[in-house]
């Protein structure tokens, strides 16, 4: 029996070096000691959305080689509710909620979800109680989009099946050098869709992800956004692959007191999950974009970014 | 739309029991080889599974050759010689299972399950991407599961 409606994956960015950057400008560059007040993200208007878990990262810091997220550790946050209800007394430290922020694919989970009608908004407070300004300080509202039935391709298992392991890796040419992967420093993603083709003979499911450099690591701000084969989208804007993906050598080093410290306990036996799965007929796809801003980073190359997409093929029977 | 994990049940008479089944180049022979070339591939790595009773593949880990730092990439085949993937996957993104320090945390979990008869085989190919030699000497593997006993076996 279904469900009464469709759930979809879906992403509300607020922040970040895309169109966010136009609509919260305040964002992108936060100075120390600020407090902001009430910054809104309006919801789209198609379909309620059902928060479920959080993150919040900030940009590289381009003074160092290193994968840093300095003065992330000082964010303070309170967001509300659909009613303007918050859900903090005060603004909390983000380091409270999680040591690794809910980036690497590890989103901070709510206790309860918090249903949001369409079109509504979410308020966010905030305080930068540190020293250093902080560059595309990003919000980041992980939960589903709800349809009725018909809105959105229903497609599912067949009625008998079996499933096999299936992981299609995309992103990475045989030499790790040279193919259309190979993402140049400044990339605008404007007209890039990617392809992630079900060449299988059968449907097949993603689950999960994994992305990013694992030999040498030469990207800091590289951002995915996926689409359905029609064009439409599983966020509002583009997403950081340490926060919709993560890696084993994630090089994410947040700071921690005086130190920084790399995360762990994060990888491939905690990815990165899309919920609900993502099912794909035979021979249909989805799309993904990739947009890359690292020219502020001295030793920043050109670098293939591989992403693994971690689910089944179904065999029907 | 929503779909709780798979279950599985232990069917009735049967017991079933954890067993890790690990791999390395003391065990297996194309595994000792401490200078794999760049663009080197080694095909269908046999890891020979225990001869006793069913295996039931659920979660993997891989240590890298570098230790800290896995490099090479892998494809891994179950022992109908299914591939498991579309090509060769780095290890940090499919199979090593934490932070690049530590690598001690959950198996990476294998969703569904892959029943394996007793004695059968998974094989793992094994392609070095990298512009320098990699040490398969490193590599250790370790295949996570149930081993299935007939209730009467089990002691």
């Amino acid at each position: 029996m279904l469900p009464k409606y469709q759930a979809r994956h879906f992403d509300y960015v607020m922040g970040g070096p895309n169109l966010s950057s136009l609509l919260f400008g305040q964002l992108a560059s936060v100075a120390a000691n600020v407090k902001i007040n009430r910054i809104p993200l309006v919801l789209e208007p198609d379909a309620p959305f059902i928060l479920r878990s959080i993150a919040v990262r900030v940009k590289y810091d381009t003074t160092s080689t290193s994968h840093r997220q300095t003065g992330l550790n000082q964010v303070q946050f309170a967001f509300t509710g659909p009613n303007l209800d918050y859900r903090q007394q005060v603004p909390v430290d983000a380091y409270l909620l999680s040591p690794w922020y809910g980036q690497m694919g590890n989103p901070i989970p709510l206790q309860k979800e918090i249903v949001y009608p369409a079109a509504s908004t979410i308020w966010v407070d905030l305080i930068n109680n540190g020293a250093n300004t902080l560059t595309n300080l990003t919000f980041y509202f992980r939960g589903i989009k709800l349809f009725p039935w018909g809105v959105r391709p229903p497609w599912t298992y067949p009625k008998k099946m079996s499933l096999l392991n299936w992981t299609v890796v995309q992103g990475q040419s045989p030499s790790n050098n040279t193919s259309q992967f190979h993402i140049p420093v400044t990339t605008n993603a404007a007209g890039q869709r990617f392809t992630l083709q079900n060449t299988y003979d059968g449907d097949i499911v993603l689950r999960s992800l994994q992305a990013g450099p694992t030999a040498s690591n030469t990207a800091w701000e590289v951002f995915l956004r996926f689409y359905d084969s029609d064009g439409y989208p599983y966020s509002n804007d583009f997403v950081h692959m340490d926060v919709m993906a993560g890696n084993a050598t994630g090089p994410a080093s947040f700071q921690t007191g005086t130190g920084y410290q790399t995360a762990f306990g994060v990888g491939p036996s905690s990815p990165g999950l899309f919920y609900p799965e993502i099912y794909i007929p035979n021979r249909r796809y989805i799309q993904y974009d990739v947009l890359r801003t690292d020219a502020s980073f001295g030793t920043a190359a050109a670098q293939d970014i591989p992403l693994v997409f971690n689910g089944s093929k179904v065999v029907a029977a | 739309m929503y779909r709780p994990q798979f279950p599985y049940p232990t069917p009735r008479g049967y017991v079933d029991r954890d067993i890790t089944q690990y791999f390395d180049y003391l065990t297996v022979p194309l595994l000792n080889n401490s200078a794999l070339a760049t663009q080197g591939m080694i095909h269908r790595i046999a890891l020979t599974l225990q001869p006793d009773y069913p295996f039931l593949w659920r979660g993997i880990k891989i240590i890298g050759v570098n230790g800290a730092d896995p490099v090479v990439t892998v494809q891994f085949y179950d022992p109908s010689k299914n591939e498991l993937s579309r090509d060769f996957v780095p290890i940090d993104l499919y199979t090593h299972p934490s932070g690049s320090n530590i690598w001690g945390f959950q198996p990476v979990p294998l969703e569904p399950c892959i029943p394996c008869p007793k004695g059968s085989t998974v094989w793992m190919s094994v392609y070095n991407q990298t512009g320098s030699n990699q040490d398969l000497t490193k590599i250790r593997v370790g295949l996570f599961g149930l081993k299935r006993y007939p209730a009467r076996e089990a002691q």
